[in-house]
């Protein structure tokens, strides 16, 4: 056990970076590079309803930044793992880093996919070959990278990640003579795009059922919807080392809570534009491609779809004459484009606003290596602190001044190896296209918030909590996360079938589901697989429980965790004494605190 | 917390005792709780208040985008303020 004054101690010798460095750094590692683009892509597309994410972003700081980094920085912890196996011992360390290794695969695959979509704009290779390159990147940067060096490197991008995100909306703006700065412009803009939507219906080049009114919210999602969303991806941040570690290893406790609070500062100031971004993007499709003659596509447009990044008519926009042909074939041929025959990928709408605003493709370029550097140094990042958490205390340089007693070189070889074996997995399941960039996201922090966040809360905030609660809270929460996540996606029929009773779909849904069912039943060989991917299509619209998405599934796994928590401690032995003067040094007890402690544990004895 | 309910408040540069953790315990808590209304509740109704639009954005998107980041950053620079006095109060330096 550290010593009470090891906290103290760090101050002269800690890891040497000041609050604001490490501010920069955490507000770079938030806006990443699968957030910059998942979170324009989604903003772009569902205007109102996207905003959750914002709210869950915001959460994740605060929540982290009040509930967990000052305890952690009090007992020289640098992480979620370090608190669980300290207060709850071998058992709830293991099953965390196993649930840390899981949520670190999930957001890899999102950082290697924005990553591998952004090196396709600059280099134009195709999807395989920039996934490897991707994959290879994060690898050899994650076995090389040290945490100070990443810390140091993500700070200096976050100028250039502001700066990716507002010169793009600010840029027209300059060159037509207006107000540079979005958010003054940013209500005409939305009025504008609410009016386009309307004349778009009226002349029948918007389709009703499918187009999502930009300012009007619960659309797309229901209101507890939007409020599970946002806590799960608050929960999670605020129990993953990427945002945790950093303060945590500040010298004071003061340095600790200015870190997390300037970080907030920054995002807020960073994501000033990122709303206005998404808005330009929507107005761009709604009033400069839609109604255009498919056959007279802008170069740029054409240049995304060779990449497979925006399909017209249901086939990649490869060229003039491929959307030509595209649109001829359909059933309903339209002369001009309508804007369900537009589809511009979740993951290129941020690569489509300078096209859409009418700036050179090198703003594009720009913009694409920006966003390659935030997504390979948030990959990296993950990398380097999956690592550091599974090592254990004391087993890295930055360590050093930490009081604790040093882990030994083969559990440091063995974590690095844990970690970077999770790379190529990560890598070759984004190569699957699971899902969409906020997806892959929202699933990774729900398995956290599932598994992490309620015992991590618990170490904290609850001393009754036991070893074997925390152990149960881990495995029931990350198990039903999990479950709901992956079976919805790849077993959709089978979930259906085993839970019709709770799902909430719509009788047009559901007879579309039986419908495609029925089809798959009774198709001949050749034709069984298209059947299936329609099945599965069907199938997962109406795979649910109450209409919970499995996005929000962290939301639900973690209440099951803390009731598990609960119900468990109350019948499991208690801490350890060692595990309870953990909890005595937080609280800012000592010697009479501690005296406390152990009488009431000898009178249980 | 039965066991952070003894003693009074120690003076400086003895350990801060248990009074030094319900201060602390409330600042943090009163901060998620009023996050948790802002970012999670708020936005709920906001349909509702879309009356009050700012620079001419509609409140509940105002709210999403910008207006819960606003709230956040300035909940948690508050905290960092009133932990401090409360370190100071029980001769912690932070």
């Amino acid at each position: 056990m550290e010593s009470q004054n090891g906290a103290r101690s760090r101050g002269r010798l800690g890891p040497g970076f000041s609050p604001l460095t490490g501010a920069l750094a955490t507000g770079s590692d938030l806006l990443s590079g699968a957030v910059l683009l998942g979170f324009t892509g989604v903003l772009a597309a569902l205007g109102q309803d996207g905003l959750a994410l914002i709210a869950g972003l915001s959460g994740g700081l605060l929540l982290g930044g009040a509930l967990v980094v000052p305890h952690l920085q009090r007992c020289g912890l640098r992480g979620p793992l370090h608190l669980i196996a300290e207060r709850f011992g071998l058992s709830a360390r293991i099953a965390a880093a196993l649930v840390l290794m899981a949520v670190s695969g999930v957001l890899l695959a999102a950082e290697i996919g924005a990553l591998g979509t952004a090196l396709s704009v600059v280099s134009g290779l195709g999807r395989p070959e920039a996934l490897a390159l991707a994959a290879l990147a994060v690898l050899l940067a994650g076995l090389a990278a040290s945490s100070r060096g990443m810390t140091r490197l993500q700070a200096m991008l976050f100028p250039l990640i502001a700066a990716a995100l507002a010169l793009p909306v600010m840029l027209p703006a300059l060159g037509a003579g207006g107000v540079p700065i979005p958010q003054l412009t940013f209500g005409t803009t939305l009025q504008a795009i609410s009016d386009l939507e309307l004349r778009l219906l009226e002349k029948e080049l918007a389709d009703p059922v499918s187009l999502k009114a930009y300012l009007t919210p619960f659309n797309a999602i229901t209101p507890i919807g939007a409020l599970l969303l946002s806590l799960s991806v608050a929960l999670g941040l605020a129990s993953l080392p990427r945002v945790l570690s950093r303060p945590a290893l500040a010298a004071t406790g003061y340095r600790a809570r200015l870190t997390v609070a300037l970080s907030a500062v920054l995002v807020l100031l960073a994501a000033l534009a990122l709303a206005p971004a998404a808005a330009s993007i929507r107005l761009g499709i709604l009033s400069g491609l839609v109604g255009r003659d498919p056959a007279a596509l802008d170069p740029w447009l054409l240049e995304l779809g060779r990449l497979g990044l925006v399909k017209v008519c249901g086939a990649n926009a490869v060229s003039a004459d491929a959307v030509t042909a595209a649109c001829a074939a359909l059933a309903d041929p339209p002369t001009v484009l309508r804007l369900h025959e537009i589809e511009v990928d979740q993951a290129a709408a941020l690569f489509a606003l300078p096209g859409l605003s009418g700036l050179p493709i090198a703003v594009t370029i720009s913009i694409a290596v920006v966003v390659a550097l935030a997504a390979l140094a948030a990959a990296t990042w993950l990398v380097v602190t999956l690592r550091h958490e599974l090592a254990g205390r004391g087993s890295e340089p930055e360590d050093a001044s930490l009081d604790a007693a040093p882990s030994s070189g083969a559990a440091a070889m063995l974590a690095r190896a844990l970690a970077v074996f999770v790379v190529p997995l990560a890598a070759f399941w984004a190569s699957t296209e699971p899902a969409d960039l906020t997806e892959l996201l929202a699933w990774g922090l729900s398995l956290a918030a599932a598994g992490l966040a309620p015992s991590v809360l618990a170490a904290i905030w609850w001393s009754r909590a036991t070893p074997a609660g925390a152990f149960l809270a881990i495995v029931a929460g990350v198990s039903l996360a999990a479950y709901y996540i992956v079976a919805t996606r790849y077993f959709a029929p089978q979930f259906y079938e085993t839970w019709s009773a709770l799902s909430n779909a719509g009788f047009g849904a559901i007879a579309d589901y039986e419908t495609a069912r029925d089809a798959f039943a009774a198709a001949a060989d050749e034709e069984r697989a298209a059947a299936l991917a329609t099945l599965h299509a069907e199938a997962r619209r109406v795979a649910n429980w109450w209409g919970i998405k499995p996005a929000m599934a962290g939301a639900m796994g973690a209440a099951v965790g803390l009731l598990v928590l609960v119900l468990a401690s109350a019948v499991t032995p208690r801490s350890t004494l060692a595990q309870r003067e953990l909890l005595a040094r937080m609280r800012g007890g000592h010697a009479e605190h501690y005296h406390h402690i152990r009488r009431w544990h000898w009178r249980r004895k | 917390m039965k066991d952070t309910k003894s003693a009074a408040a120690p003076a400086s540069n003895v350990p801060p005792g248990p009074s030094y953790w319900r201060r602390t315990r409330r600042a943090a808590w009163l901060a998620a709780a009023l996050w948790a209304v802002v970012a999670l509740l708020l936005p709920l109704v906001a349909q509702q208040l879309e009356v009050l639009a700012i620079l001419g954005i509609p409140f509940g998107f105002y709210l999403g985008e910008q207006g819960v980041l606003i709230f956040t950053a300035l909940l948690l620079l508050l905290l960092v303020r009133r932990q401090g006095r409360i370190d100071a109060d029980h001769g912690l330096d932070g």
